[in-house]
């Protein structure tokens, strides 16, 4: 029986363009698995990554990480006590701290300047440790933003749609980066994303939601087929 | 000499008081008003900006009539601090504070509003608390909205005449600021002596508008 980091069976209503939905979140995150969040815009993806990292609270339901409750009617832990690390679409780069600046501001207590220049090292930005993220491209200002994120090696890892702005190659580069970090830190990770192929190289475990609800979830290949062969009946359909 | 600076230095002691003293209400009352949600944010907000559309006298009218000795306030201030709020330094130093509150508050909770909510939460993700995000990532991130709210302050301050008449009256060394001293001075129809405290506010005033100006630029570049 695989250990079970995270789980959440909760209830929260959230609106996307206008229109309103309920989100119905039954999910486990094992320890150190990658869960890819897919389905269409408004599906939920961002509100259940939200729920997770504390930064909504949800309407009924609990969310739990092991033992401790971190949300519930009776409690909630704050985000800046759950230590997770949270990519986000826009990257969220403080514009007025250097790119080393950025990443020391990650670090829980003291700078672990080794694995600060590991970071650096990995995700291929020590020549840029002095720019401001006003001078950067997407592509580095998404290496500085998950390395940030994981400068204090967070056991709970959230991506929101990380390299949705990327060119191909540059997601293909970036992904083995993610790998190879993740897997040093045996992190839990979940991940919000459009892209079939991010979602097959990256994730162990893939949750298809549509209109707040999940549609169904399993490993990658068989959720992607599933999906798949229903567009295609879809298209017949039409 | 000495005669005629009075009033310019007066009204420079209430222009810094008053915003050093809104420096740190309109801080504060960023964070409050920013970093957290409650029911009645709207309505303080609201009265937070009244002073901006309430006529000078009538905010005068009303702090005199609550600052008198015999009143609860102006007992209270009276009893505690020995101070007498009427016709006073003191008195128009609170005036001024209440009248330019929104000049302090609203361009820093404007600057606050502005910046994307994911640089908070982001912060908030890393381990940093409400304060120390506050302190940390917000506050540099809106140098330009803090700086405007204190030249603004500061400009407005020196020209006030509405309520630093009604609360202070115009006693030479203790209430007459600058603006008081031309209204004075017209009355006495000594017009070259007003003359000359209205070229030297005329002055200042575009002496602010081109520090202002030249600050955000560089501050831009910073």
């Amino acid at each position: 029986m695989v250990e079970a980091a995270y789980s959440l069976d909760c209830t929260k209503k959230y609106a996307d363009r206008g229109r309103s939905f309920a989100l119905e979140a039954e999910l486990t995150l094992s320890k150190g698995s990658f869960t890819a969040l897919m389905g269409p815009s408004g599906a939920g993806k961002t509100t259940l990554l939200r729920l997770l990292a504390g930064l909504e609270k949800p309407d009924n339901g609990v969310i739990r990480a092991s033992e401790a409750v971190w949300s519930s009617p009776s409690a909630f832990v704050a985000p800046h006590r759950r230590h997770i690390g949270y990519v986000f679409q826009d990257y969220a780069l403080f514009p007025h701290l250097s790119v080393k600046a950025n990443i020391q501001y990650g670090f829980r207590e003291e700078v672990d300047n080794a694995w600060l220049e590991q970071l650096l090292t990995v995700f291929k930005i020590q020549d840029l440790v002095n720019d401001r993220p006003a001078s950067l491209s997407g592509g580095q200002q998404q290496r500085v933003a998950l390395a940030r994120a994981l400068a204090a090696k967070p056991a709970l890892l959230l991506l929101d749609e990380p390299m949705a702005a990327l060119d191909f190659s540059l997601r293909n580069e970036i992904r083995g980066e993610l790998k190879q970090m993740l897997g040093l830190l045996n992190t839990t990770a979940v991940m919000a994303t459009h892209d079939l192929l991010e979602a097959t190289i990256l994730a162990d475990h893939v949750v298809w939601l549509e209109d707040g609800k999940v549609l169904r979830e399993g490993a990658p290949r068989e959720v992607l087929k599933a999906e798949l062969l229903r567009l295609k009946e879809q298209t017949r359909d039409i | 000499m000495e005669q005629f600076m009075a009033p310019l230095w007066l009204s420079l002691k209430l222009a810094v008081f008053t915003t050093l003293i809104l420096a740190l209400v309109g801080v504060v009352s960023g964070y409050v008003l920013h970093m957290f949600s409650f029911r009645g944010k709207s309505l303080i907000r609201a009265i937070v900006a009244l002073p901006l559309v309430l006529p000078p006298t009538v905010l005068g009218y009303y702090l005199l009539v609550a600052m008198q000795p015999d009143s609860f306030a102006g007992g209270v201030f009276e009893t505690l601090f020995g101070v007498r709020m009427v016709f006073s330094f003191y008195g128009i130093l609170l005036g001024s504070i209440v009248f330019s509150l929104p000049f302090m508050v609203s361009p820093i909770l404007s600057g606050l509003d502005a910046l994307p909510k994911s640089l908070r939460e982001a912060s908030f993700t890393l381990g940093k608390t409400r304060l120390q995000t506050f302190f940390k990532v917000l506050v540099p991130n809106i140098k330009s909205s803090l700086f405007a709210a204190f030249i603004m302050t500061f400009a407005h301050t020196i020209g006030e005449f509405g309520v630093v008449l009604m609360i202070g009256g115009n006693i030479p060394g203790q209430t007459r600021v600058a603006s008081i001293a031309i209204f004075h001075e017209m009355e006495a129809m000594n017009y070259d002596v007003a003359n000359q405290y209205a070229m030297v506010l005329l002055v200042f005033s575009l002496v602010i508008i081109f520090l202002v100006q030249w600050l955000q630029k560089r501050i831009a570049l910073w």
